[in-house]
């Protein structure tokens, strides 16, 4: 008997790009208005029927199945949710302020995505979901509607008994497969994504500071407060969703700014981490040094070589 | 609520340390009542936070400094190899107010230091002769004794990732400080009778040779000297970035950003490396 395959989602990973994206998006936002939609039939019904086989699959990479076992969790397959909203128009305005609305519309499209997704791994017996990711994208003739999809691949533990896990929510990381076991070892467990959201708009510059910038060098102090204020309030957002999770503490926090269809005048400030707590003592020793024998030239990634710096430093001016 | 009425750009709404009021919010948000009860976040990955955990220190909150800046149009001779004095300047400027919001806000936590800086440029579309340096990097308390910030009692600072952190921890070294050195240059243009001569020749043109190494050679003696001045013994992870910004063409910046390193009172032996085949992708 041939098994289905379970279709695997992680870092760095060649997924099936944009028609499982299409895929999920055809299916998840047919469902609409509050509460929890139905997972969609056909996703669901793959997923059901591989959970029971437990076969490993050819999507996952070797060393995230292996490690994602050595951890003592299996994949079930992937989950997803999504929400379509309205992003509305940004008028012109005089002054530097953030565009409340907004946010909170950007914010509750990503949250409404992120529950879906982890209802559709309660309902297939999940203890979580790894390498969870959410994106955002316009539709192509319509920009002030976008589109959010949530996924990842939802895991169980192979052998009941040999995870702990201290809630019946399923756990939702945006972690890998091996940082799940690396996080587990040294004691904590994931417990949620967490976002934070500002939304600001960016006034004109007046004229007469047109002018004397033009050959003056110099710090924007009215700019600098207001993005840098912005930067500060989607962290704090992001901080507080922690803290009402529960957590002790946020890692792999990504930070990203987008302006969206809106043009110059507004600009997205996003921020995304995931919440951790402890669970169990530790048990990872010391690391110890090792040179890997790894050449990098063979690897396919030419930006293990070049691009540390280009990357850190700020990409190309475009 | 971030409001800011006055469209003017030189409203002085921050000083150097200045930080704006959601960022104290924050901050105090995240200190708790006692260090290290609080909610910590980072930008570590998985592996960086067991890194840095093992070698003695806890995560206590990622930090920000931003400054945005604004370059004005300076006078350029055509014809001739110059540093641009004003730029080099604006643009040494608005990192070092980006890093030292940063490092305020790590006073505020009660941080040890700093890991894991990065220095990032922004460009927005509504000013073309302005960008926003960004610093961020995540703030780390040591958890057992041992004097881990600098002479001048502030947090240190390195854009380390955590593995080299904990690499420089087992080998007997501290970080003192993220330490640069920039040099923004205007390559000549070649007059119109020697671009005609070498048009169908392969040759070395010395002048621009001369500019840029000049350039490169500034900007590494000032990172140096930047590096002296902070009480570092070396540098560390030295890179070299060069990028026209919005300087347009034959105005380049080369900026050079490394970490500066001192050695701890006790030298640990340091672990003989074992060799492994990596299963990574």
């Amino acid at each position: 008997m041939t098994p289905a395959p379970v279709l695997g989602t992680g870092h760095g990973e060649e997924r099936g790009g944009p028609t499982l994206a299409e895929r999920i998006v055809r299916t998840g936002s047919s469902t609409s208005g509050p509460g929890q939609p139905h997972a969609p039939s056909g996703l669901d019904g793959r997923t059901r029927t591989t959970s029971t086989d437990r076969t490993p699959s050819s999507a996952l990479s070797v060393d995230k199945l292996l490690l994602l076992t050595a951890a003592g969790y299996a994949p079930l397959g992937i989950v997803a949710g999504a929400a379509v909203f309205h992003a509305g128009l940004v008028g012109a305005r005089l002054a530097n302020a953030e565009l409340v609305p907004l946010s909170q519309a950007l914010l509750a499209a990503r949250e409404q995505a992120t529950a879906r997704m982890r209802h559709h791994a309660a309902q297939l017996g999940a203890a979580g979901v790894v390498g969870a990711r959410v994106e955002i994208s316009a539709f192509e003739d319509q920009h002030h509607l976008a589109r959010v999809v949530a996924f990842g691949t939802a895991v169980a533990p192979a052998m009941p008994a040999d995870v702990e896990t201290s809630s019946a929510v399923p756990f939702v990381a945006a972690l890998t497969g091996r940082e799940l076991g690396v996080l587990l070892d040294s004691g904590y467990e994931p417990v949620s994504l967490v976002m934070g959201v500002c939304v600001y708009h960016i006034a004109r510059q007046r004229p007469r500071a047109w002018m004397r910038n033009l050959t003056t060098s110099g710090e924007l102090g009215g700019y600098t407060a207001a993005l840098y204020g912005a930067r500060e309030l989607a962290m704090r957002r992001l901080q507080d969703e922690a803290l009402a999770a529960g957590g002790e503490g946020v890692v792999g926090v990504t930070t990203s700014e987008t302006s969206h269809a809106w043009g110059s005048k507004a600009i997205e400030f996003f921020c995304m981490g995931t919440t951790i707590r402890k669970c169990s003592e530790p048990r990872l020793g010391q690391p110890a040094t090792a040179i890997s024998l790894r050449d990098l030239r063979t690897a396919a990634d030419p930006a293990a070589l070049h691009g540390r710096a280009a990357r850190r430093y700020g990409g190309p001016l475009e | 609520m971030v409001n800011d009425r006055s469209g003017d750009a030189h409203a002085p709404s921050l000083s150097p340390e200045g930080l704006p009021p959601d960022a104290r919010e924050r901050l105090r948000e995240l200190s708790g009542d006692s260090p290290g009860a609080g909610l910590f976040t980072s930008d570590l990955s998985v592996n960086e936070f067991m890194l840095i955990r093992a070698c003695g220190f806890h995560p206590r909150g990622l930090v920000f400094g931003s400054s945005i800046f604004n370059v004005g149009i300076s006078k350029r001779r055509w014809s001739k190899n110059q540093e641009m004095a004003a730029y080099t300047e604006a643009m040494y400027s608005a990192r070092e107010l980006a890093m030292e919001r940063m490092v305020t806000e790590a006073e505020l936590l009660g941080a040890d230091g700093i890991v894991g800086v990065r220095l990032d440029i922004t460009y927005y579309d509504w000013g073309r002769r302005s960008a926003e340096f960004i610093a961020i990097g995540t703030a780390v308390s040591a958890t057992g004794d041992g004097e881990w910030r600098t002479s001048a009692g502030r947090p240190f600072t390195s854009d380390l990732s955590g593995q080299d952190f904990w690499t420089l921890l087992k080998m007997g070294y501290a970080p003192v400080g993220l330490v640069l050195g920039n040099c923004v240059y205007h390559v000549a243009h070649r007059s119109v009778k020697r671009t005609v001569s070498q048009v169908a020749r392969s040759v070395e043109s010395p002048s621009t040779t001369q500019a840029l190494y000049e350039a490169r050679e500034l900007a590494m003696t000032r990172m140096q000297q930047d590096a002296v001045d902070v009480g570092a013994e070396g540098i560390v992870g030295v890179e070299l970035v060069e990028k026209s910004h919005m300087f347009g063409s034959h105005v380049i910046e080369f900026l050079a950003v490394g970490t500066g390193v001192r050695a701890r009172p006790e030298q640990p032996s340091i672990p003989e490396p074992q060799m492994i085949m990596s299963l990574d992708h």
